[in-house]
């Protein structure tokens, strides 16, 4: 068994025997206490509840809150009037360093949160309103993962179903455990870590099926695909591969036996529209990031993909940039929302990406409606106003061996995989996006190795601009960008936004800050002392509405603000894992 | 005291002054031979460049003694004679040298070296990739010798200037040459590939010769070639396309064990490390590196706990990774780019 035990929930009846018992543990060096009452108070997460997340406030039962990927609250105790008086009430350390990406997850006061390191996947159970540790599992991951999850082994947090808790592990199982205890109830291999497969996206529970994109293809060659399984037994119901076997329709789209090492991983979490029945995913960039080892279209590498959630059947399909060579992969949602110009309503997906553009597909048909710039730092080109395919500027691929090529934006994108929020209040989708640009260069040779990075570049970050991180408010239905916040560095942190006519944003310095969402005028900040990496959401316990930031830092900020003499200062910041909670101070 | 300096020299008709200054040197070199040398005032050639350099450095005044250098013996007669004092471009190997009693040869200030030219698509990387293919040489040259001995299918050129001719119209797929002629070339020729050929037994060293009874002259020479930096002379060099072909004397060329090192390095590390392998806030620096071979095999095997230094093992053969270090220190003394 891989579990190891580390805290359990004690009885509140216990004997004067097991009293004894703990005591001698405790000397021995184990620390219990005892918990509230979980099972009490423990609420079954329905897939009614989960089909109808949006309207309830107290609670953030999946990644995104809702299926519809917005990660807008309709909480508004805390508001712009009274935002200046946010305390922290709480803070919980994960005991890890390096990559912190969870969402944390709240039903009825109970917290669920991931932390990571390499060797260990660690969910904890936390007391919402106080912060007290219930129980905590740790799931021993073997350290002979590919390098990929030895660079950033990361998780972007847990699923509920029922009375389950559902989380993806670095070594590419699906594993879920009793919400009430922490206790393992069921879990599946989804994949070989040894070919560079792992999980890095909260999965998302529909109709009792617990969906799975696959990370690691892209940087370390594998085929990406979606998966489903049962969410009370974990049995496989069904799987879409990114990249199409021989002989299936697209396959032509790859030379030779590239697409057996063509990666199109699926990092981030799904959205789903009920009307459609259809769950909607960005694809990863293909592999090798040198273009030249993989000629053609690479379907469906970089593109948006809607998949009949009961069979798992490709609907349509967009692809944003064929033949992708820099690394701009398709890394996060695509919000389901009714887009309403020139006085019709279009049920569309909107997706602002790492090409920089804000794009709008139809959500029944995937028929191009149109895209908008949202950054300046823009040269790789732009999406035919037609077809939304994208046209290249031409010189901006670097050769074999040749000399960097200046690219921009970076390959951390115009915008990464820190979710998109959509205020439905404000009709604003709040874009934290970056204006930097590469020195990018494709090495002389290379070869797969399973295990190594299969990606063949090297890479270096840099800005003219002096504020590279820019929060930008757009406008879905006028289609325009109406009003920004800037901040030094790039923004690689997260994003919330309230009913409270509020947006908080995370900053690599680590700073969390509480802007209006009418005008993004800053009201409110508060150094975390760590960057801000993980999701920052908000619930409410008794009553009391409260703001939850997870921190820690991602590698990434270190490593690829490193050269930049302008954001030398943000890479010295430490990490550390948290979750600092907020409320009103009383 | 400008007017005052002027004066002197016209009075001063010795070379030297009592103090041992050199105050005039007078230069033998080729009305028409670039890169060497050149009447031309645009492009007047790397050797006379490095000529005038070494005069500034020491103060003195240089003139050229023009002079056709196409036979050996005639030209070093004119360093002989008196018409000149110093001679530059020769190659300071002992089969040369040993025969000339009357001549004391200066420091080297370059090497020349056997490099591989061929189009960039599909270029030749090593000698091995050239078996089997027509390779171009310059008769009775060391790159002559060379692709010889290997037993190669080589054509024979009588000059540069056919050579290059035939790598333009494709009569042969690559050519061997010396290190100056294929920068010369490639500067000129956009879509060629330079790769040396990774044996320095076949490199030389190119220095300057005065006559053995001109010591001041000869110890200033020296002097001159030292204080002028790396930097002033590679900017010289690289006007004619030396940096192209590597042709400084300390680059050493990479083995095949370490072009797969630089690979494994550029994909899997260069990303913290940086490309220079200098380091980034979130990285060491490699050139850096403190410890011996075996201790730098132990870190990347194990990681740095508590940083984003992780476990390489078993991911990168111990091989390799000795291979990474030795390019690494590579990497602190040429550029890395090959």
């Amino acid at each position: 068994m891989k579990f190891t035990t580390v805290n359990v929930t004690a009885e509140k009846d216990m004997s004067v025997l097991i009293r004894f018992v703990l005591a001698a543990l405790v000397v021995l060096g184990f620390w219990l206490t005892s918990g509230p009452a979980l099972a009490a108070e423990w609420r079954d997460v329905t897939d009614d509840r989960l089909l109808n997340a949006g309207s309830d406030g107290a609670n953030w039962l999946m990644y995104n809150r809702t299926y519809s990927g917005w990660r807008f609250s309709p909480l508004e105790q805390i508001n712009t009037g009274n935002v200046k008086k946010l305390v922290p009430k709480w803070i919980f350390a994960g005991g890890t360093l390096g990559d912190q990406q969870t969402t944390p997850i709240v039903n009825d006061g109970i917290m669920f949160t991931t932390s990571t390191a390499l060797g260990v996947n660690r969910v904890q159970a936390i007391n919402a309103a106080t912060g007290e540790l219930l129980w905590k599992r740790d799931r021993r991951i073997p350290e002979d993962v590919g390098a990929l999850v030895r660079l950033i082994p990361h998780n972007r947090g847990v699923a509920l179903s029922k009375d389950k808790v559902i989380f993806g592990t670095l070594d590419a199982y699906l594993v879920a455990l009793e919400a009430k205890t922490g206790k393992p109830v069921w879990e599946t291999k989804i994949a070989d870590y040894a070919e560079g497969y792992f999980v890095s996206q909260a999965p998302m529970v529909v109709k009792g099926k617990v969906i799975v994109g696959i990370s690691g293809p892209g940087e370390m060659g594998p085929r990406g695909f979606v998966e489903a399984f049962d969410a009370e037994t974990g049995k496989s119901l069904w799987r879409w591969y990114s990249i199409p076997a021989a002989g299936e329709p697209g396959s032509e789209t790859w030379t030779a036996d590239t697409w057996k090492i063509g990666g199109g991983a699926v990092w981030h979490a799904g959205t789903y529209d009920p009307a459609t029945n259809l769950l909607y995913f960005g694809t990863g960039n293909p592999a090798p990031w040198i273009a030249d080892m993989r000629r053609g279209d690479n379907l469906y590498t970089m593109s948006a993909v809607a998949l009949d959630l009961d069979s798992g059947k490709l609907k349509w399909y967009h692809q944003y940039l064929a033949n992708e060579p820099w690394d701009f992969d398709t890394v996060s949602e695509h919000h389901v929302i009714d887009v309403v110009r020139d006085g019709q309503t279009h049920k569309a997906v909107v997706q602002a990406n790492k090409l920089g553009y804000v794009y709008t597909l139809d959500r029944a048909t995937g028929k191009f409606l149109s895209a908008v710039p949202f950054i300046k730092s823009l040269t790789w080109g732009k999406p035919d106003p037609v077809t939304g395919k994208g046209v290249e500027n031409p010189g901006l691929r670097p050769t074999m061996g040749g000399p960097p090529v200046e690219v921009c934006p970076s390959l951390l994108g115009g915008t990464g995989w820190q979710p998109k929020v959509f205020n439905p209040k404000t009709g604003y989708m709040y874009i934290p996006a970056n204006e930097f640009c590469m020195r990018y260069a494709y090495v002389a040779d290379l070869s797969y190795k399973q295990g190594q990075l299969f990606t063949g570049v090297t890479v270096e970050h840099f800005s003219r601009a002096e504020q590279a991180g820019v929060l930008r408010a757009f406008d879905v239905n006028q289609n325009k960008v109406v009003w920004e916040w800037s901040n030094r560095t790039p923004l690689i942190s997260h994003t919330l936004s309230t009913a409270g006519d509020l947006v908080f944003q995370g900053t690599a310095e680590g700073k969390v800050v509480a802007v209006n969402a009418k005008d993004g005028q800053e009201l409110w900040s508060f150094s975390l002392g760590t960057p801000q990496s993980g999701g920052i959401i908000t619930y409410a316990v008794d009553g009391k509405q409260y703001i939850a930031v997870a921190a820690g830092g991602t590698l990434r900020s270190q490593v690829w603000f490193g050269k930049e003499p302008k954001w030398a200062e943000a890479a010295r910041v430490n990490y550390s894992d948290i979750v600092v909670v907020f409320g009103l101070s009383e | 005291m400008k007017a005052l300096r002027l004066a002197v020299v016209l009075l001063v008709i010795a070379t030297t002054s009592a103090h041992g200054e050199i105050r005039r040197i007078r230069v033998c070199a080729d009305p028409s031979n670039l890169p060497f040398s050149s009447q031309r005032t645009d492009e007047p050639g790397f050797e006379l460049e490095i000529a005038r350099a070494i005069a500034r450095a020491l103060g003195a005044e240089l003139s050229v003694h023009w002079f056709p250098t196409v036979r050996e013996v005639l030209t070093l007669r004119q360093l002989y004679d008196g018409q000149c004092d110093l001679l530059m471009g020769v190659p300071l190997t002992e089969r040369f040298t040993a025969d000339k009693p009357r001549l004391t040869f200066t420091a080297p200030y370059y090497a020349m070296r056997q490099v591989i030219v061929s189009p960039t698509l599909g270029a030749a990387r090593s000698l091995d990739d050239l078996r089997g293919k027509l390779v171009g040489v310059q008769a009775m040259t060391l790159s002559d010798q060379l692709v010889y001995e290997r037993g190669y299918n080589r054509k024979v050129y009588l000059n540069p200037a056919e050579l290059f001719t035939a790598l333009l119209d494709s009569q042969v797929h690559a050519a061997v040459m010396e290190s100056v002629f294929a920068g010369w070339f490639v500067r000129r020729n956009a879509g060629f590939h330079v790769a040396a050929i990774g044996d320095r037994q076949r490199d030389f060293e190119i220095g300057a010769a005065v006559r053995k009874t001109d010591t001041e002259l000869k110890n200033a020479v020296d002097r001159a070639i030292q204080e002028l930096s790396s930097t002033d002379l590679s900017a010289i060099t690289s006007r004619y396309g030396l940096d192209l072909a590597q042709a400084g004397p300390e680059a050493p060329p990479f083995t095949a064990e370490l072009r797969s090192a630089r690979s494994t390095y550029m994909t899997q590390c260069s990303q913290c490390h940086g490309i220079d392998a200098k380091g980034s806030p979130a990285a060491a620096s490699l050139q850096g590196f403190k410890g011996t071979e075996d201790d730098f095999l132990r870190v990347v095997q194990k990681g740095r706990p508590g940083t984003a230094m992780t476990p390489w093992k078993g991911l990168i053969s111990d091989d390799e990774i000795r291979n990474i270090a030795r390019f690494v220190k590579q990497l602190s003394t040429t550029s890395g780019r090959q």
